[in-house]
């Protein structure tokens, strides 16, 4: 069986742990101890990792951060487990869902067949309707649970804890403030869903741009592993890692979190500053869903964090900062990249450097193109691409077929506000700033306990999310009484920085999305 | 914009499409106005769990039309409504509920439901997943059944398509006023004229008939649900443990979906509560272990519109103008045959002995 | 694909008559004199380690967002900034009787060695000749992970300013 691991890297060294034993539908397969199910899986040669609800589709992975579903596998008896987050264990038992359709799912994908979908089928005459959903019942749902379940069921253990300040999320945003604010007041805590700090810090192997004060020059792993080394020396930072927020209940102020698997927190809180990202887009097209179509945060994650190859031949979509430094990864990495193709009509979207350095390694970039279909049945084969007019209109007769077995989108990042929505601020559809957006004052404030900053507050970069996590920092704990010459002067460097930041052209979109959209004081509307 | 037709409907649930299915039918000119989006209002938030376990006889009568009629809805419609003859278990934990259900359970024999007394054995037998070990029993009856409440609006709205009837989304209504026989009705987007309206918005229907000169005494309830991921086949039948309104089921989709106990009385649909996360998890794990491996997906709030005997108002409030509302949480299994004999009574004149006893006058 | 009626900008790469005329380059005379610095970054975007590291202040930048400028008479060519650049937009050139040399940034495998061969890739990926890694070629520090700071010799002193990648041939 092939292994699709990187043994050698320009820059990273992969530290991969005791090696273990998975099974995946009976066969044993290697992993190693510091792997994902899915990255293990990968690694050995999966690509279908489930089946789509309508027209059982092979589904492969997509952002390898537990987002988008689409790895969703029965792990040890559990059903629909996102095996982009969940660690390898010796002997673990990982079964694919939905696989007594895999004779029947061609037929079923090619004939378009979802009778519960198509909600016309099968109701007349009256008498094969009952029968016929009888059958039909079978073929819905993902996941099985268990029939039979031994043992005691009870409560595992809620604990329940107050603070002064909760911080979700733990990327750049989070760890500034947490930095910031825990110099100052005595109890802090900063939950992250993953098993690890940082954020997309962990995957960033490139050098940051910005001021040199900040964390220009430094790789973005470096500036993480720098910020968590500061955090877990904090006495005042109470750290939550694997711990995913679940709800917030305004009335009772209790923010509802699930740490592990098992142990219910129940987290009050004077101030909130909710820091939880962005997740990437999706591009519609012909076959968007075939394995093989990944988005290139997720292609970043498989190759930097776990050092696995996503591919021999990439096609690469999008033109931003986020495809060309893909792109450029991935040639570190040994693989071969086609192509970088965007339907960009003016120019390359990202910085030009970004783009030289490919360009000179041989990657052709293909502007004023989209793509139109990807190739395959049940995997990624090819591309068709072509070319599109000054209205975004495709050109007939201008179709390009590439050979590549993988093809990656960096189109585009859209900010997390689902836990924010649940303090009820005052939410706007801003398409400069990724999409949902806070009204916010401009302390990052989106209710007077409630702070948000970093990409969830409007996409832009890690080093703004560093700065921007420094003010909403600081101003929760000085609101809280922590008043401090020095905190209110480094407040105001950071603004100083974060406009110095956002002087060049590439951020005029989104200095003017942020005026509109920044208001004296939170507490004016209500907040 | 304007439109004129003979009949309008006030709310574009259950109960105001399956009127005007029936009035265009019947051949009248139908329009129903919904106020936001479709399966925004209780049709939208209840588990679809069809009752007929009603507490009075006037009721059960009622509802074991209403099961006849959703039986037959799908071929009839020519859209799922995704019905599941599931039965329904009802079960209890101790001596004391066990004897409130026996009490139930001659009175509903007596009016023809087929329940059956299931000891802890046969429940484990029937249904090895409930842990039938903490039950001291429970009636199960065969005959009931479960919709997706969604699948039903999408039924009668694609008919009422066909009929070439018209559904208006978005149109809060603002004003109603009668004038000079006819009734002039102004919402966000348009002013609507009517000989005749049917008021069936749930627990906004209070708030449209003051506007007409009418007061209603009714209660609002509200209670919360939740519902998880889709699975495979799992829960057959719905199972129900009545003294803390406790009900579980699984959809044809597959999702598993659960409600438990009343709120607060109150009208808005905010604050779902940790607390009925908490008891509904707690209640279903010592019923069904296997469920300690679900996820929850949402859980959110819905109201429950009641009146002072907690029957319904359906029929005529004034001369051409005609209500139904007040349905509790009993309002799905209600809606095909309350909108087939509303329509009769408003275009036929008839009142067909089955709603004789909810006429809306019948507290003065 | 008609890439000639595509500018720089779609292309992702600058020919070398264009950056001639956008005053890259110092003048011939200084490069053959000593090695010198060419950054080519023309952008404004935030950013400043070039101008933080260099030890003679030659490098200039008015704010953080204007492009760098190089003061060659200050430039002792110490290759310094060629190890700093994110953007690996930093090269350094010298002529020196019939040859060329350039110094660039390197982040690939394999590692390089002095001694060995390598094909010379211009701005847009083709293979324009063969050369061999000469010193100054060393690992920068800072960081702790390697980016490389290759030279090579080029075969004829127009090509120092074409050559601007390498694949080592092993």
């Amino acid at each position: 069986m092939e292994d699709w691991r990187i043994s050698e890297h320009p820059i990273l060294k992969f530290e991969r742990g005791r090696e273990l034993t998975i099974y995946f539908d009976g066969k044993p397969l290697k992993a190693y101890e510091n792997e994902t199910v899915a990255a293990a899986l990968y690694a050995s040669g999966v690509r279908v990792f489930s089946r789509s609800i309508k027209y059982h589709s092979p589904r492969g992975f997509f952002c390898a951060i537990g987002r988008c579903n689409s790895c969703m596998m029965e792990v040890d008896g559990v059903p629909n487990v996102k095996t982009c987050v969940v660690r390898v264990g010796d002997g673990m038992r990982v079964k694919l869902q939905r696989s007594f359709t895999d004779k029947l799912a061609p037929l079923l994908n090619r004939m378009k067949l979802s009778p519960l979908t198509y909600i016309k089928m099968f109701t007349r005459p009256s008498f094969i309707y009952k029968p016929a959903m009888k059958v039909m019942r079978q073929f819905t749902g993902i996941g099985s649970l268990p029939k039979r379940v031994r043992g005691e069921v009870g409560k595992k253990g809620d604990e329940e804890l107050s603070a002064e300040l909760l911080i979700v999320g733990a990327g750049p945003a989070g760890l500034s403030a947490a930095i910031e604010a825990g110099q100052l007041c005595k109890n802090v805590i900063l939950v992250d869903d993953k098993d690890r700090l940082g954020g997309q810090l962990i995957k960033q192997t490139h050098t940051f741009f910005s001021d040199v004060k900040y964390a220009a020059g430094k790789r973005g792993f470096k500036l993480g592993e720098e910020m968590v080394g500061k955090i877990l020396k904090m006495k005042s930072v109470r750290v939550f890692t694997n711990t995913s927020a679940l709800a917030y209940y305004p009335q009772e102020n209790l923010m509802l979190m699930l740490k592990g698997n098992d142990t219910l927190l129940k987290v009050r809180a004077k101030k909130y500053l909710i820091a939880t990202g962005a997740y990437e887009r999706m591009l519609v097209f012909e076959n968007n869903d075939l394995p093989g179509v990944y988005g290139a945060g997720g292609v970043q994650t498989l190759l930097n964090v776990y050092g696995i190859k996503p591919g021999r031949h990439g096609l690469m979509v999008g033109t931003g900062n986020v495809g060309l430094i893909v792109t450029y990864h991935l040639l570190q990495a040994g693989v071969n990249m086609k192509a970088i193709m965007a339907p960009s009509f003016r120019r390359i979207r990202g910085y030009f450097v970004h783009a030289a350095k490919v360009t000179r390694l041989g990657v052709p970039i293909i502007t004023r193109h989209t793509i139109l279909k990807a190739l395959g049945r049940d995997r990624v084969e090819g591309a068709i691409i072509i070319k599109i007019d000054e209205k975004y209109n495709p050109i007939p007769g201008t179709e390009k077929k590439i050979d590549c077995d993988f093809i990656c989108l960096g189109i585009g990042l859209n900010p997390t506000y689902d836990l924010v929505q649940m303090f009820k601020p005052k939410i706007v559809y801003a398409p400069q700033l990724g999409g949902f957006v806070p009204v916010r004052d401009k302390y990052y404030r989106v209710k007077k306990n409630v702070y948000i900053s970093g990409d969830c507050a409007g996409i832009e970069e890690a080093t703004t999310a560093v700065l921007e996590g420094g003010v909403a920092g600081l101003h929760a704990v000085i609101s809280m009484g922590y008043e401090d010459e020095v905190a209110w002067a480094k407040i105001e460097e950071y603004k100083r920085a974060l406009e110095e930041e956002r002087a060049s052209p590439f951020s005029s979109a989104v200095k003017a999305a942020l005026k509109e959209i920044t208001i004296e004081n939170i507490e004016d509307i209500g907040g | 914009m304007f439109s004129k037709s003979d009949v309008v409907v006030i709310g574009g649930g259950a109960m105001g499409l399956s009127v005007g299915y029936s009035l265009l039918r019947k051949g009248v000119k139908t329009t129903i106005l919904e106020g936001s989006y479709l399966n925004s209002g209780s049709t939208g938030r209840n588990m679809g769990i069809l009752k007929r376990r009603l507490g009075s006889e006037d009721l059960v009568r009622l509802a074991v039309k209403g099961l006849e009629l959703h039986k037959k809805l799908p071929s009839q419609l020519g859209v799922n409504t995704f019905f599941r003859k599931s039965g329904r278990l009802l079960v209890a934990k101790n001596e004391e509920e066990l004897q409130q259900l026996k009490e139930s359970h001659s009175f509903y024999k007596g009016l023809g439901l087929k329940e059956v007394w299931l000891s802890p054995e046969e429940i484990a037998e029937r249904w090895p997943y409930i842990d039938a070990g903490r039950l001291v029993g429970g009636y199960f009856d065969p005959e009931e059944a479960i919709i997706h409440p969604f699948a039903l609006t999408w039924a009668y709205f694609e008919s009422i398509k066909r009929l070439k009837g018209m559904v208006k989304k978005q149109n809060m209504v603002k004003s109603l006023q009668k004038a000079a026989g006819s009734f002039s009705i102004i919402t966000e987007s348009g002013v609507y004229e009517a000989e005749k309206i049917v008021i069936a918005c749930g627990a906004h229907s209070g708030n449209l008939l003051e506007q007409l000169g009418f007061k209603l005494k009714m209660a609002f309830l509200r209670k919360e649900a939740l519902v998880s991921e889709p699975i495979r086949p799992f829960l057959d039948p719905v199972i129900e443990r009545p003294i803390v309104s406790y009900e579980v089921a699984q959809t044809m989709r597959g999702e598993i979906v659960g409600t438990m106990g009343f709120m607060s009385e109150g009208y808005d649909l905010s604050e779902c509560t940790p607390e009925f996360l908490h008891n509904f998890a707690s209640e279903t794990l010592q019923l069904i272990p296997s469920f300690r491996y679900l996820r929850v997906l949402r859980q959110w709030v819905g109201i429950c519109d009641k009146t002072i005997d907690s029957k319904p108002l359906i029929g005529s409030i004034d001369e051409k103008l005609y209500i139904t509302c007040g349905y509790y949480d009993y309002g799905m299994i209600m809606a095909p045959v309350v909108g087939q004999l509303l329509a009769e009574a408003i275009v036929d004149g008839t009142c067909n002995p089955l709603i004789r006893p909810f006429d809306p006058h019948r507290f003065d | 694909m008609a890439e000639e009626e595509l500018g720089p900008l779609h292309r992702g790469y600058y020919k070398t008559e264009e950056l001639k005329q956008l005053g890259v380059f110092p003048p011939e005379g200084i490069m053959k004199k000593n090695r010198i610095a060419v950054i080519e970054c023309m952008e404004e975007m935030p950013c400043n380690p070039c101008a933080y590291i260099c030890p003679v202040k030659a490098i200039r930048k008015e704010a953080l967002c204007k492009p760098p400028s190089v003061d060659w008479k200050k430039c002792t060519g110490c290759t310094l900034c060629v190890s700093i650049c994110p953007g690996l937009a930093i090269f350094c050139q010298q002529i020196v009787k019939e040859k060329g040399y350039v110094t660039m940034p390197y982040e690939l495998l394999p590692s390089p060695h002095i001694g060995e061969r390598a094909l010379l890739l211009n701005r847009s990926g083709k293979v324009v000749g063969e050369g061999k890694i000469i010193k100054p070629t060393y690992k920068a520090n800072g960081n702790a992970y390697p980016l490389w700071v290759v030279t090579v010799e080029v075969p004829w002193p127009e090509l120092a300013y074409e050559v601007r990648a390498i694949k080592i041939i092993r």
